[in-house]
């Protein structure tokens, strides 16, 4: 019996790399040589771990998980919608302007992770939900907000495709705005509308595509710090499996009763979708050990028929840029509890 | 970054709830465009399923196989068809368009081709193409393939195969009959010319144009008479067209006998000829065909055939074979005289009659059979060895041989047969059959062993084969023998040593013979062996014949005749044969030492020299009893020695028999038996005297057996113990002993039984009047010459008076010892007390009495009077306490002074 186990993402960027960015525009060719280092470093040190599956740690994703395809469009402001953490606020931009292009691709990333290694490459890409926050309130002139959309829904579409294309073993789409519509708008139809952006967009793919495509949701975790724990996950996740993905990617190690999380997510996981449960807290510096991510997993497969049960980390170690809340070497020490913990959960269920 | 001001954060939230409700009615716009789309879709799926249906329906009934594969040769459809068409196993059609060529390839003839042209298709991808497989066994497959299109974009191919084997053919029948007609009318010796309905030139041959002397170009077109000018050969008028007969009436038409063709330049040549219309499809007359030939050269062949058939008539009737031709009815026609002398008739006589009733019925089926094959064409002749029946019943083996005569057109015509008597050859060819059963059955049936052995390079053999005496004399199965090699055979040593003489065998190119004893199966086997090596024309041996006459029993006849002899020779009895005239045949050395004569001297001569005068007579009864086949044993007579002396013998005359139980004379077994009579003569005067002797002896005598069990008491045992013969059971013997000296005795007399000592004990027994004497019994064993107890000879002497007189001896001898030992105390000894001690102790001895006191009184100083004693055989302290004796009645005597009781 085996059990897949995959990261989310992110990992944080060596102290140099964030150094550097600091003094420099993220897409100066000068940093090009700082990039591979750290793409470098993160690939080996994810082989290192025993992970089945890698990624490149999102090294070149500039400034965040989310806004990296639009980084450097001249049609943006920095006063968009805002992302109110408990500790702190990030914003998103503003698009000030038609037409809305994506300014690069995720693909553009899973090129570079192929030179320095031969295990399944993982690309997670933002989703289009997210990105629709960046529409204001006032239409634009000449620029209807459907034509916005459809737009968003092209551009996510190619990316996707492209990265399907490229060998990506899976592609995630961050839906971690999941949460944050319940809290911006409790009577759940924002939710609901994202739902169907993204269900619009999964619609373009094929059954069979659809296996390879993930959703990710979280609370959020930027500096060890969440923007919507306390949004109840009952809001949240009958709706989400709603989404027309073959994978579900759910933070439940941070979660304070995680059996009633396990519970509503056995009431409302389809026969066709496999769910990777959250088994490392990543806003918690502490590593666990291998034998309580075997309970984690144990845990969930008294709720979860263990054909359709997958692990991962609850978030990305570092979903922003210029975080340094956790080390890599601690990101690094998780990932590898989290790979050991699958396999002795393997070997409780499988018999070995 | 900076606190964000409430009413941007309120506008941006609206911001996203106008995105949201953007979102739904794009959603909704969605979802009608794709209930649209689904409806479309599924239309169009219906028309899809119509039209796949239908070119499904098509492809089946479709004459030719087809076959659809994708870009990357993946089969993507086929029809039954094409299933059958190549027999094709259907999970191949599952896989690529590569393995369903494996098959196909499989069957065409030029495979490489096959292949190449399919890899070219697949490389250069042509719109279209088209080739023939040529099929082992004939048959031809049309493959056609084309690229197929959907939406304009290649997206496979169709491959097409259908079978025109038929059509091949016949294109090819027919352009071999044009081919072969074309050819054929130029180069047949015949003129052929050809013209239309006005007969006028259409075509003239190669030989019409010689013979005509005008070229086809020159000639065409103009009118027939102008070409082909014939004439009567002998007249020289013009004779009459032919074709112009066969155009007007439409039939054929042969040339008039002797015609004579008047070529261009005006030469004749003789002619013959026929002519025929020539019709199209509809029978209409659309020209006609004139073939003739210049007959100059066959009648010149006429004339050397005739010359021919009378050379051949007179070797058909010279021939010293029979000879004879029939008609397909197979009546002779012409039979030459030789076959007339074989069938005993003359040869006028079987012309007329047919091979079949001359034939032997039971080879007449062969005949037939033969005769059908040659008609049919399937032989051109036959020979067969077949009996005819002769004039007159008797039958002729023959040798015949039949040709078929067929005519020029194929026509079988009339049958030539030679027969050949083989009459004599057939004799001795059964002659031979005959012998060879013969052998056959002799090699099955001796009781010799034969073998047929191949010699095989590196000096090995290996048997061919071996009779069955072989397998029975050895015990070996045949499948463990034939087809071996010699050394799997044959254990060693035997092996090296048979090697060893069939390589002398082939040396010396001698047969050779020797005698072996080899372990078989069956049994230590000792044979006469003889192999015989067999050359081929080089020189080479490559067969051994072996034989070999099993002298086993021989061999043990002969030893155990060996071992006879000796102890014939060893034994100390005259052992003398006779025949039954008693004539002396064999003597051996206990004759010689027993008569005297050595074998020289007695070796025939009369048994009768052996005979004293006197019992001459016993001879002649001797010789009567044997011829009868008695035996005479043991009988006791009296012989005479050369030197004249007579001696005692014992007697065994047995018959003597041959192999087939006839008897020829006797032999005669002679011991000495003087010594034995002496012996005899002293023994029986020993045992009188022994048997008078335990008579007379005063003992009681008995035997024991080793255990120690009575077998034998004297008369004067049963006497003394009043015991009758029969009472002798072992209690019974026991009860005569006395009570007192039962254990004793049995104790010693068991002690000696076990341990073989000498017996000897005292004992008394009970006389038959109830009185118990004394007796000595002794016992001693009588051992074999191994030392083993035999039995137990005992004597029981009677001791009583010497026992009783012995005892008073004893006695006067104790009181004598007693007294002179109290005579030399009072000589020597002073001390009163210690004298009276030693009288005491003495008179006590010598009364045997358990003790003894002496008591006496004595008056010391002052005259009183008290009593002393001394004791003998008690302690003093049994008398401390005793009371002054009284006189009683015991001692009053002593104190009365009376005297001593």
């Amino acid at each position: 019996m085996t059990i897949p186990t995959e990261p989310i993402g992110s990992i944080p960027r060596p102290l140099a790399l964030i150094d550097a960015l600091k003094a420099t525009d993220s897409a100066d060719p000068k940093l090009d040589p700082l990039y591979d280092e750290a793409i470098r470093d993160t690939l080996r040190r994810f082989e290192e771990t025993g992970s089945p599956v890698v990624t490149d740690g999102e090294q070149r994703k500039y400034h965040n998980f989310g806004t990296y395809c639009v980084h450097g469009l001249p049609n943006l402001a920095e006063d968009g919608f805002k992302l109110e953490f408990v500790s702190h606020t990030r914003r998103w931009p503003r698009l000030t302007a038609g037409p809305f292009r994506y300014k690069r691709s995720a693909d553009s990333f899973i090129d570079i992770a192929r030179r320095y290694t031969k295990l399944p490459v993982k690309q997670a890409v933002i989703s289009p939900s997210a990105l629709s926050l960046m529409y204001p309130a006032a239409p634009l002139p000449d620029y209807p907000r459907e034509k916005f959309l459809e737009d968003l829904l092209n551009e996510h579409e190619s990316e996707v495709r492209r990265c399907l294309q490229k060998g990506a073993h899976k592609v995630q789409i961050d839906f971690t705005e999941g949460r944050l519509a319940v809290k911006l708008d409790p009577s759940g139809n924002l939710l609901n509308s994202f739902i169907h952006l993204n269900n619009l967009a999964l619609a373009r793919f094929s059954t069979v595509e659809r296996q390879r495509i993930g959703v990710h949701t979280c609370p959020g975790g930027d500096c060890d710090s969440t923007h919507s724990a306390d949004v109840d996950y009952a809001e949240l996740l009958p709706s989400l499996f709603q989404l027309r993905a073959g994978n579900f990617y759910v933070a439940l190690a941070g979660e304070t009763n995680r059996r009633r999380v396990l519970e509503i997510i056995r009431d409302h996981l389809k026969p066709d979708q496999r769910v990777f449960v959250g088994v490392i807290a990543t806003i918690d510096p502490r590593v666990e050990t291998p034998e309580e991510v075997r309970d984690r997993i144990l845990e969930a497969a008294e709720y979860i028929p263990v054909a359709q049960l997958g692990t991962t980390d609850d978030c990305g170690f570092a979903p922003f840029s210029d975080d340094t809340s956790t080390t890599r070497d601690t990101a690094f020490a998780k990932i590898r509890a989290r790979v050991l913990g699958t396999r002795l959960a393997e070997s409780v269920m499988g018999g070995g | 970054m900076g606190a964000v001001r409430k009413d941007e954060a309120g506008q941006l939230r609206s911001a996203a709830l106008q995105t949201s409700a953007a979102i739904l009615v794009a959603r909704e716009r969605a979802e009608r465009d794709l209930v649209e789309a689904t409806g479309a879709l599924e239309r169009k799926t219906q028309e899809l399923a119509q039209s796949l249906a239908m070119m499904r329906a098509t492809l089946e009934s479709t004459t030719d196989g087809i076959l659809v594969t994708d870009v990357m040769g993946r089969v993507t459809g086929f029809n039954e068809k094409l299933v059958q068409l190549w027999s094709l196993p259907r999970e191949l059609l599952e896989t690529t368009h590569q393995q369903v060529q494996e098959v196909i390839g499989g069957q065409v003839i030029d495979r490489s081709r096959h292949d190449q042209v399919l890899a070219d298709i697949y490389t250069s991808w042509p719109p279209e193409t088209f080739d023939l497989l040529e099929l082992s066994g004939g048959r031809v497959i049309e493959r056609y393939s084309k690229i197929q299109l959907i939406d304009g974009r290649a997206a496979g191919r169709v491959w097409s195969y259908r079978e025109i084997t038929d059509r091949k053919a016949a294109e090819r029948e027919l352009r071999e009959q044009r081919e072969w007609f074309e050819v054929t009318l130029s180069s047949i010796g015949d003129a052929v010319i050809t013209t239309d309905t006005e007969a006028r030139i259409s075509y003239l041959n190669p030989v019409a144009e010689q013979m005509t002397g005008w070229k086809l170009t020159d000639a065409k077109g103009r009118p027939l008479e102008e070409v082909f000018q014939i004439v009567n050969e002998s007249t020289g008028a013009p004779a009459a067209n032919p074709i112009t007969k066969v155009l007007r009436e439409g039939i054929v038409v042969g040339l008039a006998n002797h015609t004579a063709l008047v070529a261009r330049d005006g030469t004749k040549t003789p002619i013959e000829d026929s002519a025929a219309p020539i019709r199209g499809a509809a029978g209409k007359i659309s020209g006609a065909v004139m073939v003739f030939h210049d007959v100059t050269r066959r009648r010149q062949a006429e004339e050397a055939l005739r010359d021919n058939e009378q050379r051949l008539s007179a070797i058909f009737n010279q021939a010293t074979v029979g000879m004879a031709t029939a008609g397909l009815d197979g009546r002779f026609d012409q039979v030459n005289q030789r076959l007339g002398d074989i069938l005993g008739y003359r040869a006028d006589e079987l012309v007329g009659r047919t091979f079949r009733e001359l034939t032997f019925p039971e080879d007449l089926p062969a005949t037939e059979i033969a005769v059908r094959r040659l008609l049919a064409g399937e032989i051109s002749d036959y020979a067969i060895e077949k009996r005819y029946v002769r004039k007159g019943g008797g039958v002729v083996w023959s040798l015949t041989t039949v040709t078929l005569i067929k005519a020029e057109s194929g026509q079988a015509l009339r049958f030539v047969g030679v027969v050949e008597d083989i009459t004599l050859r057939r004799q001795a060819e059964e002659a031979l059959q005959a012998r060879e059963r013969e052998l056959s059955l002799i090699y099955n049936s001796v009781s010799d062993s034969i073998f047929f052995l191949a010699a095989e390079p590196a000096g090995e053999f290996r048997f061919v084969t071996v009779n069955p005496a072989f397998l029975s004399a050895t015990g070996l199965l045949e499948s463990q023998v034939v087809g071996k090699r010699l050394s799997e055979v044959i254990p060693e040593p035997s092996l090296s040593l048979v090697l060893g003489h069939y390589q002398e065998a082939i040396r010396t190119k001698q047969i050779v013979r020797w005698e072996e004893t080899t372990t078989y199966p069956s049994g230590r086997k000792t044979g006469a062996v003889s192999v015989t090596p067999i050359f081929d024309s080089n020189g080479k041996c490559i067969n051994l014949i072996g034989t070999v006459h099993d002298v086993s029993q021989r061999r043990h006849t002969e030893e155990v005749t060996a071992r006879l002899a000796a102890v014939v020779e060893s034994s100390d009895d005259a052992i003398v044969s006779k025949t039954l005239e008693g004539v002396i045949v064999t003597w051996n050395k206990g004759a010689e030492q027993m008569f005297g004569y050595t074998v020289a001297e007695a070796v025939g001569q009369p048994i009768k020299m052996l005979i004293p005068p006197n019992r001459i007579d016993e001879e002649p009864e001797i010789l009567r009893r044997i011829r009868q086949g008695e035996r005479v044993e043991h009988y006791e007579t009296v012989r005479q020695r050369k030197d004249g002396t007579l001696f005692d013998v014992s007697v065994t005359i047995s018959p003597i028999r041959d192999p087939r139980g006839t008897i020829i004379g006797a032999s005669k077994i002679a011991r000495n038996i003087t010594a034995q009579k002496q012996t005899e003569e002293i023994l029986r005067e020993s045992e009188a005297r022994y048997r008078i002797m335990g008579q007379v002896v005063p003992h009681l005598l008995w035997v024991t057996d080793a255990q120690g069990i009575p077998t034998y008491f004297n008369d004067r045992w049963y006497a003394y113990t009043g015991h009758h013969e029969s009472l002798t059971s072992a209690t019974e013997r026991r009860s005569a002993l006395h009570p007192d000296d039962q254990r004793a005795t049995t104790e010693s007399w068991m002690h000696a039984v076990k341990t073989g000592e000498p017996f000897e004990c005292e004992y008394r027994i009970r006389r038959f009047d109830g009185a118990y004497r004394w007796f000595v019994g002794r016992g001693v064993p009588l051992r074999d010459e191994a030392g083993k107890i035999l039995r137990w000879y005992g004597s029981s002497t009677d001791v009583h008076e010497q026992k009783v007189t012995a005892e008073a001896l004893r006695e006067q001898y104790i009181v004598t010892e007693q007294l002179n030992g109290v005579a030399r105390a009072l000589a020597t000894e002073l001390d009163l007390s210690k004298i009276v001690q030693i009288i005491t102790d003495a008179g006590t001895r010598i009364t045997r009495a358990q003790f003894g006191a002496f008591f006496h009184n004595q008056i010391d100083e002052n005259g009183e009077s008290y009593m002393l004693y001394a004791l003998s055989g008690a302690p003093r302290e049994a008398f401390a306490k005793f009371p002054m004796p009284r006189a009683t009645e015991i001692f009053g005597p002593t104190f009365r002074g009376e005297g001593v009781i």
